[in-house]
This record gives C-alpha cells, sequence and structure tokens, in this order.
C-alpha cells in the first residue's frame, strides 16, 4: 500500500512568518484529505546558528520589508497581526513546553501553538515568560479538573532532560534536512519517500499543487473557518 | 482621470529570482491590459548588496542548495524554461548599462530585449556577459541586424549611460531594496509607493491591486 502523502512544518514561537505560515497553512490544510500535517517545534536560533546564516531582522531594510508585507498579508487574509515591540524574544521555554505538549497532549497540541503565536503577534505579550505562558495555556486545559496546575506541571516539565533532548534533536534533524530558517516544510508525495523542503510561508500554492490538493488563494482565506478548532 | 495601478520591477539579469520575476510579470501583464503601467527597469544587484550590507543567498551554503531545488520546481509549475548557467555569477554591469541604453533609445524592442538575454543566460544557462552570446540573442531581435546591436553595446559605454544605472540602483535602494526582484507599486489614483521583494509576491500584489491572480501553473490542470 502507497503511504500517504505528508507535511511537516518546523516552526519556531519567535519567527513572524512561522506565525503567518502555521495561521494560513492550518486553514488551507483543513480543506485536504490524504495528507498527514505535523508541527515540529525547533529552535530558530539553534538553526541560524548552525547553517550560519543571520536573522533577517538584523537588516534593518530586511525588517522594514518584513512588517510592512506581514501587515499586507493580514489585510488581505483577515488573519490579525501586530509586530511586538519586544522583538525578539527567547523562546526556549514555550517551545520545549509545546515539545512536551505534542508528546503528552496531542490533541490539544495545535490549539496551544496557536493560542502561544496569538500571545506574541496577535497581543504582543512576552512569551518567553512563564506567567505568560501559564494564563495562555490554561484555559485550553479547561476541561480538566486542575487546569492551571497541569500548565505548571509542562512548565516544569519543559526543562526535563528527555524533553531538552527531543527538542534538540528537532533542531539538528532540521538542518540536516536542509533548514535554514523558520518555517520550513518538509513535503512528501503520497507513495513517494522522498521529502522536499519548502522555506517560508509563501510556497503553499506550490505545495499545494506538489500534492494535488486545492489552493484556496490569500484573497479567500477571510471567508474560511480554521478547522474545528473552538476559539479561546 | 484616475492614474493607472503601476509596477516598477527593478532587475538585474544576474539573479535567477528576477529571471522568474520579470517572466512571471512580462506573462500577468498581458492580461492586466491598460490596468497597470509596468516598468522593468535596470539596477546593479551588486551595488544593492553593497548598499544595503546584504549577502547573496548563495553564501549560505544551505541557502544555494535550496535555491537550486527551488528554481527547479518554480521552472516545472511555471513552464518558464531554465537551465543553471555554466557561470555563475557573472559581472552584469556591462549587460544593465546596455538594457539602459535599449530601454531609452529601442523602447518599442526594449521588452524583447530583456527577455532574449534572460533566455540566453537562465533560460538555455550561456554566458550573457560574452559578446557573442549577447550578439545571439539580440540581433534576432533587430531584424538580424548585428551592426545595430554593436552601435547599441558601443553607447552603453557613455557616461550618461553609466550614470543612469548607478541613478537607478541608487533609487531602488532609497525606496528599500536589499535584493531582487524589487518591485515598487502604486494603487490606483495613489501616488503612495509600496514596496513587494521576490518573484513570489504576484499573489499579494495582484490582491493588493484589486486585480485577479493568474496563479503560477500555464494552465490550471498542470501537475507538478
Amino acid at each position: 500500500m502507497a503511504s500517504r502523502a505528508s507535511v511537516v512544518m518546523y516552526y519556531d514561537l519567535v519567527s513572524p512568518y512561522s506565525f503567518m505560515g502555521f495561521k494560513l497553512f492550518n486553514k488551507i490544510r483543513h480543506q485536504w484529505s490524504g495528507v498527514d500535517v505535523s508541527f515540529k517545534p525547533m529552535l530558530l536560533g539553534g538553526v541560524m546558528n548552525a547553517v550560519k546564516n543571520e536573522p533577517l531582522f538584523k537588516f534593518p531594510s530586511k525588517k522594514n520589508h518584513m512588517v510592512a508585507d506581514l501587515d499586507r498579508i493580514s489585510v488581505v487574509t483577515g488573519v490579525p497581526f501586530n509586530f511586538p515591540a519586544e522583538f525578539p524574544v527567547l523562546t526556549v521555554l514555550p517551545m520545549r513546553v509545546l515539545t512536551a505538549l505534542q508528546i503528552h497532549e496531542a490533541d490539544k497540541y495545535e490549539q496551544c501553538i496557536d493560542k502561544l503565536f496569538d500571545e506574541y503577534f496577535v497581543h504582543g505579550h512576552n512569551i518567553s515568560k512563564a506567567e505568560v505562558i501559564q494564563a495562555a495555556l490554561t484555559p485550553i486545559f479547561s476541561q480538566d479538573p486542575s487546569p492551571l496546575a497541569k500548565v505548571q506541571s509542562y512548565l516544569q516539565f519543559a526543562s526535563d532532560p528527555q524533553i531538552k533532548q527531543v527538542f534538540k534533536e528537532n533542531t539538528e534533524e532540521a538542518v540536516a534536512k536542509g533548514a535554514y530558517g523558520a518555517p520550513t516544510f518538509l513535503v512528501k508525495k503520497v507513495g513517494s519517500s522522498e521529502e522536499m523542503l519548502f522555506f517560508g510561508s509563501d510556497r503553499l500554492e506550490m505545495i499545494a499543487a506538489m500534492l494535488g490538493m486545492p489552493y484556496p488563494g490569500l484573497i479567500n482565506i477571510k471567508n474560511m473557518a480554521a478547522g474545528s478548532q473552538p476559539k479561546l | 482621470m484616475t492614474s493607472p495601478a503601476s509596477i516598477v520591477c527593478y532587475y538585474d539579469i544576474v539573479s535567477p529570482y528576477s529571471y522568474f520575476g520579470v517572466m512571471l510579470l512580462n506573462r500577468y501583464k498581458e492580461k492586466w491590459g491598460d490596468k497597470v503601467q509596468v516598468e522593468l527597469r535596470p539596477m546593479f544587484l551588486h551595488g544593492i548588496m553593497t548598499g544595503s550590507k546584504n549577502q547573496p543567498p548563495a553564501n549560505v551554503p544551505a541557502k544555494g542548495t535550496y535555491m537550486f531545488s527551488d528554481l527547479n520546481r518554480i521552472c516545472n509549475m511555471t513552464g518558464i524554461p531554465y537551465s543553471f548557467p555554466s557561470q555563475f555569477p557573472v559581472m552584469t554591469v556591462h549587460v544593465m548599462r546596455l538594457l539602459i541604453v535599449i530601454q531609452k533609445c529601442e523602447p518599442a524592442l526594449y521588452q524583447a530585449c530583456v527577455e532574449a538575454l534572460y533566455g540566453a543566460y537562465w533560460g538555455k544557462g550561456e554566458d550573457v556577459t560574452q559578446k557573442e552570446v549577447i550578439m545571439a540573442a539580440l540581433a534576432p531581435v533587430f531584424n538580424g541586424s548585428e551592426s545595430k546591436v554593436a552601435e547599441l553595446i558601443q553607447m552603453a559605454a557613455e557616461k550618461d549611460i553609466k550614470q543612469k544605472l548607478v541613478d537607478n540602483t541608487n533609487e531602488a535602494l532609497d525606496k528599500g531594496a536589499f535584493g531582487a526582484p524589487w518591485f515598487v507599486v502604486k494603487q490606483a489614483g495613489s501616488d503612495e509607493e509600496h514596496f513587494f521583494f521576490g518573484s513570489d509576491r504576484f499573489e499579494l500584489m495582484t490582491n493588493f491591486l484589486d486585480l485577479p491572480y493568474y496563479g503560477l501553473a500555464v494552465n490550471k490542470s498542470a501537475k507538478l
């Protein structure tokens, strides 16, 4: 039996294009069938160091273009976006929390990614801070007997050697596969073992075409619901 | 009467993404008709890099590797011919000056010349800084007249032409350029300039200009 088509998106909460890539890809992929999708936490700083790349924001003209670009994408697609006043922030803690959540809270994991991205790139809160992470994630676990305790336990668990190791391995894996920035999409067609790397939030039309899946266009994203995730 | 929308594309023949950007722009332009004024403006990418303290992407090996597969896929999807040149990068200052002369003196044939030179370098992978390659590419545009092309090459060495390339390049830098292709876009009826970088912003640009986006594929049913 042929292997299924798949898309793995490597992301870091610090990355503005990871924010937009996640939001847009999440809307688009809910129209798809037969494609396995997963989101892998990686440390963008670690990737940059490994491949000797420089972050975009170090170049003033690149940074200016990025902010204008994302503002325009926001207007066209209806995805709310506000470039944060505190930028960048160190995202090791929330990324390790997400690493833990991916393993232990699989059904809530994507909601948590979405929430933390919004905390930073919509509300401008500093997601490097434990109390910000705690406030953001606790409502997601409202069905739990002790939502606050649960979230606090994941904040603690983020320092566990095993979690640190998984996070480190994700980053190394991304680099080994050719990543040099975020977001990075690794795409496999049905029945193929070849992984095709796509960089950036602006290759979604091509990824969809590669997989023979629909691409609604940026302008139609405004009218699309983001899957069946409840809003928090 | 309101001014139409306008797109100025600053490009350099050396840049692969400028190649796809210009070829796609020319393709879309046919469908837009007079709704958009389009200009291809020659600039010198090396000057942009120096001026913005940026580096060519291939200086980071992983970016260079990615660029090869990205360009192949863009070729497959758009149907635009592509062959990575035997010599890359090359010093395109003389080619860009030649294009400035052609834009000034032979405006009706300018687009065909841009496409002919791009076709030689990025379509067929030939060294476009070589006189024979330039001649073979451009003579057909001028009804086979090699002497006409030679005349234009002579004019490209003139002081005012050299200055124009410098001016275009500085202009792009002033407008925030850090790479190629660099698009300066105005909405219909507005004088405000908006900047778009890269060959992958046409969907956003057309949304911004209230124009239909025709997609990357040559025909909608084309599969990769």
